[in-house]
């Protein structure tokens, strides 16, 4: 399991330019979808940190799977 | 009759049937680039991939339809908007995005638009060291770059004269970052006309609306 976490890390690190370009994306989304400054930005934080969230939990899924799943 | 906002299960099924699909080629493709690709070039097409099966997925178990830009029902209605200056409004952003909000007054909007995708777009120029603007190297990438006018002409003006001579090893991420960054201008042109669309009828407007309906009923 300590295998597949490194992995994982060591892929969160090669998407490391991911976040900001999250961030821009979730900004202008939230922008076209609500009014007022205070609630595009809560929007657009909570977008995202699910993105980003489900991001993560891709790049675990994979390390897993490769590290554990398809060596057996 | 179904609300347009809600799915009707026809749809539900599609969505969750097609969101499926996509996710799993995405990770089908996410899978293929990290065997054969050393640089793993379509991971973030297949992340993209799998993040939109995912929001599909979400839509048909919610049983709603989300739009891009789709504004709350009870924001009121902004001010006044001609036609002239929607369609000055939606040069005005291809040239500069911010600009067409601008026009009509939503400052916060139009400043929040250029700063981000004028940031976005400078960091990817940035990463590609000024080498992504070029017609003949990246013509797939220009059909992205053509929805941000000003930018692209800009850009293109400032780092016409460099060549491809050595290895640039965020190339790929740079050029990911400014195609995103016009196609987000996409979106906040899209954001002007809903915004036009949903703007109070012209004084003018409502003088002809109510002759009409004088006239229609005499």
């Amino acid at each position: 399991m300590t295998a597949a976490a490194l992995l994982g890390l060591v892929r969160l690190a090669e998407f490391a330019f991911l976040p900001p370009l999250c961030l821009a994306v979730a900004l202008v989304t939230a922008a076209a979808h609500r009014e007022g400054m205070r609630e595009i930005l809560r929007h657009a934080l909570r977008a995202w940190a699910v993105t980003l969230g489900g991001i993560i939990v891709f790049l675990f899924a994979v390390s897993f799977f490769e590290e554990w799943i398809l060596p057996a | 009759m179904t609300p347009p906002s809600r799915l009707t299960p026809g749809e539900r099924l599609l969505r969750l049937g097609g969101g499926l699909l996509l996710a799993a080629g995405g990770s089908a493709l996410f899978a293929y680039s990290k065997a054969h690709d050393p640089e793993n070039r379509a991971a973030i097409l297949a992340i993209l991939a799998i993040l939109m099966g995912l929001s599909w997925v979400g839509q048909g178990l919610r049983g709603r339809r989300d739009s891009i830009v789709h504004h709350e029902e009870s924001a009121p209605p902004g001010p006044p908007v001609s036609a002239e200056r929607t369609v000055l409004g939606i040069l005005g952003a291809w040239l500069l995005p911010g600009l067409g909000h601008l026009l009509i007054g939503q400052r916060g909007k139009a400043a929040l638009y250029f700063a981000v995708i004028t940031v976005t777009f400078a960091a990817g120029t940035a990463l590609a060291e000024g080498r992504n603007l070029s017609f003949e190297r990246e013509s797939i990438y220009f059909l992205a770059y053509m929805f941000s006018a000003g930018l692209t002409g800009l850009g293109w003006l400032l780092t016409r004269a460099l060549e491809l001579d050595h290895r640039i090893p965020f190339l790929q991420l740079g050029l990911t970052y400014t195609a995103v960054a016009c196609l987000l201008n996409v979106v906040a042109m899209m954001d002007f006309v809903a915004t036009c669309s949903r703007s109070a009828p012209l004084p003018e407007e409502d003088g002809a609306k109510a002759a009409g309906q004088a006239g229609g009923r005499a």
